[in-house]
């Protein structure tokens, strides 16, 4: 067989491998199995979608760009209602247990997330649509693509940005992505984002995808390589 | 014909379908239901846009971001600014949230109530730009740094999602789409409104207009 005719031979099966490796890793989208999921959410749920700046795709990442990396626990919460129903922050007060990228010296810090619980009775603005109703009834969860905020009692590692404001303290290194929680008992890592919205989000939520079903050394062992 | 010519034939034809294939893969997505009505001939309301904001003409960029949407080809989308919020359907919001990295957001409404648009058709979309977001900030890589152009992404993207659209593509992917996670696409492309993968989602959605 001449060279040319093997190496046209060889370049077809390698086409035809890219195409098969295509097909199935990004029309699936994300292929891996996550074993754990947790529904966080007591209350109605609604997603709500939203544009970042940036996004990061490993703990090597979100690492490198946090200015603390720690295990906390949420000890309680306020809501922060803006002037809509889905207008709503929460605002976490943590205990730091450990620090793994920032000062050791912390002991609580406040954390401040999109999304959480919204109580429509206490909205401070007027939703009068067409409808001529006003404000709506009840409480629902506002969740940024799927992703709940943190929970009062529940533990988390979470990757922080400082935003130097006493009064919101720290947010979420790539907004959903630098939080995940673990069972203080067991130390498994658990998904607080339903399976198919982390099938369907690519890489958004790959702390999950990774690490959930794990012990939460696993995840560890990753930050501590990353030093 | 010989052995050769043949070969080289289905070497073309299996990188065209590769190339197909990865097309497609990245094509647009949708969040799974819909505006109730078709978005034509329907309004939008920009009175929730702090004029000011930051330095940057927040309403005149919200403005022309639905002109960019006006201006799609055989599609159903085309809209009429009101400044009666009750007979809007796309209401356009300024707000301060903690979350520098958060650029805008949308939530989808059912009457006077939040509703999940995977499942639920809206009567009615808020679009949301972040006030404290970092606009002015730009990869250091960035060829695009005009903060009313990015700001006019930010509203064009939301309006996708109003209009039922979902992100598309990993974080990191370069393409030049509107409604990529991130806004890559403005800083690489100075994109800020819909490209042609935009168009075709919405004609999916609502259908084509001739």
């Amino acid at each position: 067989m001449k060279l040319t005719t093997k190496w046209s031979i060889a370049g077809m099966f390698l086409v035809v491998g890219a195409a098969a490796y295509l097909f199935v890793g990004l029309t699936s989208r994300n292929s891996s199995a996550v074993p754990v999921a947790i529904d966080e959410t007591t209350d109605p749920a609604v997603v709500t979608h939203a544009s970042y700046e940036k996004l990061y795709s490993s703990v090597v990442e979100l690492y490198q760009n946090s200015d603390l990396v720690a295990e906390v626990k949420v000890q309680d919460q306020e809501t922060i209602l803006g002037d809509t129903a889905a207008s709503v922050q929460t605002l976490s007060h943590v205990l730091v247990k450990q620090v793994y990228k920032g000062d050791v010296n912390l002991k609580t810090v406040p954390i401040t997330e999109s999304g959480g619980i919204s109580d429509f009775s206490k909205l401070k603005g007027n939703e009068v649509r067409s409808s001529g109703h006003e404000k709506p009834a009840g409480i629902e969860e506002v969740t940024r693509e799927g992703s709940p905020v943190i929970k009062p009692g529940y533990s988390y590692i979470v990757f922080l940005k400082d935003t130097k404001d006493p009064k919101w303290g720290f947010t979420i290194t790539g907004s959903v992505q630098g939080k995940i929680r673990f069972d203080e008992g067991t130390g498994q890592i658990l998904a607080t984002v339903q399976n198919e919205i982390r099938n369907e989000t690519g890489d958004l939520f790959f702390l999950q995808n990774e690490f959930a079903g794990k012990d939460k050394n696993s995840l560890v062992d990753e930050i501590k390589k990353t030093k | 014909m010989n052995m050769k010519v043949k070969k080289k034939i289905v070497g073309i034809l299996v990188g065209a379908v590769t190339l197909s294939v990865a097309s497609s893969a990245f094509a647009y997505a949708k969040i799974g239901q819909r505006l109730t009505q078709d978005p034509y001939h329907l309004y939008y309301w920009v009175g929730g846009v702090t004029t000011n904001l930051g330095g940057y003409n927040a309403q005149n960029n919200a403005n022309l971001a639905m002109n960019a949407w006006n201006s799609t080809p055989n599609t159903k989308v085309y809209m009429y600014q009101t400044t009666d919020q009750k007979a809007s359907v796309m209401d356009f919001h300024s707000e301060y949230h903690a979350d520098v990295n958060e650029l805008g957001w949308t939530a989808f409404y059912d009457g006077n109530s939040p509703c999940d648009p995977r499942v639920t058709k809206w009567s009615w979309a808020q679009m949301h730009i972040n006030s404290n977001s970092a606009i002015s900030w730009f990869n250091s890589s960035a060829t695009y740094h005009d903060p009313n152009g990015k700001q006019q992404h930010v509203l064009a993207h939301e309006a996708g999602h109003g209009f039922g659209l979902d992100h598309i593509g990993t974080y990191s992917w370069t393409a030049n789409r509107l409604m990529l996670q991130t806004s890559s696409s403005y800083d690489n492309y100075g994109t800020k409104g819909p490209t042609d993968d935009e168009v075709a989602g919405v004609q999916e959605i609502y259908g084509k207009l001739y």
